[in-house]
């Protein structure tokens, strides 16, 4: 009988301990991001150290899968399409990719989730709202809307004596820039991506792409009359010599090279990218300060910098098994200062850095995966106060930041319109959006390059927008 | 003698020179336009990074460093060149395992079932279902996340078996029917007879293979999550990538570690070629010939 009874005890102890075990452990979630994330490194064993950090701050048992971010949207796709929608995955370019999730039905409704969590709903709602569909919202954005603005080299500026405030208009501009003509200086640097010259085409008050105008009417950009002064006044930048011939097959991160090095007087780019111009135009030996151009003032004053709105935020799947756990994934990603600090930027104590005097020195296994310390978080995040951290940036870093978060200050104040057009309000335009804006951008680079005049150009952007049937798009959206 | 020499010496007439020149030219033309963009990432992967930054296209050294081969060297990246060389290694092997023997039997006119079975493959090189099926199709085999499924599913390219069923047609049969006839069974007279007579041709499928399981990319990043698992080329391509986010926020990378990484992955095929290379021509010209 004591046998027996010693037995059951022991069986009933051994039970009770493994439900306890399976109580307590960890959530296991899979979790998609870019390699722009987790630590800002594509050494596998750096961003093994972020995925730990994570599992230690949110309990959970986290599967990651870390795409290139040049093939992640193909990549997420391909696993939606084939039935491995990620527990937590980011998505970019939100305002064209979301409407096709939530139409699929592969995003949770996050609405009342974020309404339950303190931290959540602690945040300016308006960002959240910027990318909500029919008043839900299904992506949790971790950064303020992206603005660009132009950055100009302030030593070129004195050397060639070019008298530009940061909201010039768009004649000085051109006037003040062409003083490079000849120099051997580019003037202004521009990347091949067509849709940056919604900047210029601000100052006109014109719009490439379908828009809600002030009427509240949607309306074709391109067919609008102030269209055609935006265009001009880009060809004009092109044949004055102000924009760089090459701009067609100019990448980003050789525009920002040129400027970098002083072989461009300037370009555009994110205002929260200020303190990279400081740091890598040391770095070339050609250091210096650069003075942002919010807007340039167009003859009707208007303006205003280019607004890439909220791109990049934090979904849940619909099939996800323990949502609790993904939001409190998101929550830490959003507003935890350590874990924001380590996934986006810095990585790992010990692994991506030691601290040295309170400061983050790169490790050498590091730095030999091209990683360095950047501190885009201090400025970039939704989150005021990140003192609490171990290792704060050095007095010259501190001082570039703080001249970055006014001119983002100033970038936000000074931002342009973004319009989103909602799914599923006319089917038309869901099928054809792509093309539109792949014509758009076509007419507005031949109309550039000088290969059709701004009347041909807008003349074939017609006969296209007739073929497929834009008129009846339009008719769809003002219904 | 010297007369002589040139007596017996056959006359060129000029147009026969001049062609003679303008293909010399033409050919140095072709040859520099090939060996530029090498010599470029060689040098760019050689210069400190000052000398990178900017744009520029170096052609000519400005400075000599071997510093980013030691940060390659000692870096994330080496993980991925090993990777890569164990799919493009085991996958060559593996390939030419299936190929071989396939190609014998195709060549084999009493094949019961022969044109069948040669219109079923020939059907894969017109017909491609796309990612989206395949990727379904690995996740149904439970090879997600598994280096072999940057292995199993391609194993027989169609294009090489067409190649080597013809080189193996192009064998006399009185051979293979000599060998039976000494008790050889299949197997025996291929691995005895036609094999050492298909050196040519096995040696250029080999590199073929080898060279399209090395630069592998888009199934690699579909059929692999764990980024330990990653090929060099993956993370080649996230290395430029990186430095050219649109948001900019990514670490800037110079161009020397780019070139140097780049260096580090045409290593392989450019220490493979000279092996097979006598072969190469020779063995591509008779695969191309039908009986």
């Amino acid at each position: 009988m004591k046998r027996i009874l010693s037995l059951i005890l022991t069986l009933s102890m051994l039970l009770s301990c493994v439900l306890l075990a399976e109580a307590e452990a960890p959530a296991k979630l899979s979790i998609c991001s870019p390699d722009n994330t987790f630590g800002l490194s594509t050494d596998p064993e750096l961003q093994q150290a972020v995925v730990n950090m994570l599992n230690e701050a949110c309990n959970v048992d986290l599967e990651a899968v870390i795409p290139p971010i040049g093939s992640y949207n193909d990549k997420l796709e391909t696993m939606m399409a084939g039935g491995d929608v990620p527990d937590v995955f980011s998505i970019s370019q939100a305002m064209t990719r979301l409407p096709n999730y939530v139409t699929r039905e592969q995003c949770l409704d996050l609405t009342e989730l974020i309404a339950k969590s303190e931290k959540l709903s602690a945040l300016d709602q308006s960002y959240f709202q910027a990318l909500a569909i029919d008043g839900k919202i299904y992506a949790i954005p971790y950064y303020y809307p992206r603005v660009k603005c132009l950055f100009l080299r302030k030593d070129v500026m004195e050397k060639y004596d070019i008298q530009l405030s940061e909201t010039p208009t768009t004649a000085e501009f051109i006037t003040e820039m062409s003083k490079l003509k000849g120099t051997g200086v580019i003037p202004f640097s521009f990347p091949k991506w067509i849709d940056n010259f919604q900047y210029f085409l601000n100052s006109f008050g014109a719009y490439a792409g379908i828009y809600q105008n002030a009427d509240g009417v949607y309306v074709d950009g391109m067919q609008e009359p102030q269209m055609v002064d935006g265009l001009n006044y880009l060809r004009e930048l092109y044949t004055s010599g102000v924009m760089d011939q090459e701009f067609i097959t100019t990448e980003n991160a050789t525009m920002r090279e040129y400027v970098y090095t002083g072989k461009a007087a300037s370009d555009i780019d994110y205002v929260a990218n200020y303190s990279n111009y400081i740091s890598q135009s040391a770095a070339a030996e050609a250091a210096t300060d650069v003075q942002p151009i919010y807007m340039l003032v167009g003859p009707d004053g208007k303006g205003g910098g280019l607004n890439e709105s909220i791109q990049t935020a934090w979904c849940i799947s619909s099939d996800c098994k323990d949502v609790d756990a993904a939001m409190r994934v998101i929550e830490a990603l959003v507003t935890d200062p350590a874990v924001h600090a380590g996934f986006y930027n810095t990585g790992v104590e010990g692994a991506h850095y030691t601290i040295e005097n309170g400061v983050a020195v790169a490790t050498e296994k590091a730095t030999n995966s091209g990683y360095s310390i950047k501190y885009n978080y201090i400025t970039d995040s939704f989150i005021p106060d990140f003192s609490s951290l171990p290792y704060q940036p050095d007095e010259k870093m501190k001082a570039a930041l703080e001249l970055q978060r006014s001119i983002i200050d100033k970038g936000m104040e000074l931002r342009g319109p973004k319009q989103m057009i909602p799914a599923g309000k006319s089917d038309l335009y869901d099928e054809n959006s792509a093309s539109i804006t792949n014509y758009w951008k076509e007419v507005i680079s031949q109309i550039v390059l000088g290969s059709v005049t701004v009347e041909e150009g807008l003349a074939n952007y017609k006969n296209f927008w007739n073929s497929v049937d834009g008129d009846t798009i339009l008719a769809e959206l003002n219904r | 003698m010297m007369t002589a020499k040139r007596a017996n010496a056959i006359r060129e007439s000029n147009a026969r020179k001049a062609f003679r020149i303008c293909n010399v030219i033409f050919l140095t033309l072709v040859c520099v336009i090939v060996v530029i963009p090498i010599w470029n990432v060689l040098i760019t992967s050689l210069a400190a990074d000052k000398d990178v930054m900017g744009g520029v296209y170096l052609l000519i050294p400005r400075s000599l460093t071997f510093k980013s081969y030691a940060r390659v060297l000692n870096s994330g990246y080496m993980r991925g060149f090993w990777n890569s060389l164990f799919i493009a290694g085991v996958g060559t092997v593996l390939a030419m395992v299936i190929t071989t023997p396939m190609g014998f039997a195709l060549a084999q006119k009493q094949l019961v079932a022969r044109n069948f079975f040669m219109k079923a493959i020939s059907l894969t090189l017109v017909f491609d279902a796309g990612i989206i099926p395949l990727y379904v199709l690995i996740r149904m085999l439970g090879l997600i996340d598994n280096r072999w499924a940057l292995i199993l599913p391609f194993m027989l390219s169609t294009f090489n078996l067409i190649i080597v069923k013809n080189f193996m047609m192009s064998i006399p049969t009185s051979f293979v029917e000599s060998a039976w006839l000494d008790g050889c069974n299949d197997l025996m007279a291929l691995i005895r007879i036609v094999i050492p007579m298909a050196v040519p041709i096995l040696s250029a499928v080999t590199l073929f293979y080898f060279v399209s399981f090395w630069n592998r990319y888009t199934e690699a990043v579909m059929f692999i999550n764990n980024s330990s698992k990653y090929t060099l080329q993956v993370m080649l391509r996230a290395l430029i990538y990186q430095s050219d986010g649109s948001l900019g926020e990514g670490n800037i990378v110079y161009d020397n570690t780019k070139m140097a990484v780049m260096v580090l992955g045409m290593l392989p095929v450019m220490l493979i070629y000279p092996f097979v290379q006598r072969y190469f021509v020779t063995g591509l010209m008779l695969g191309g010939v039908k009986e």
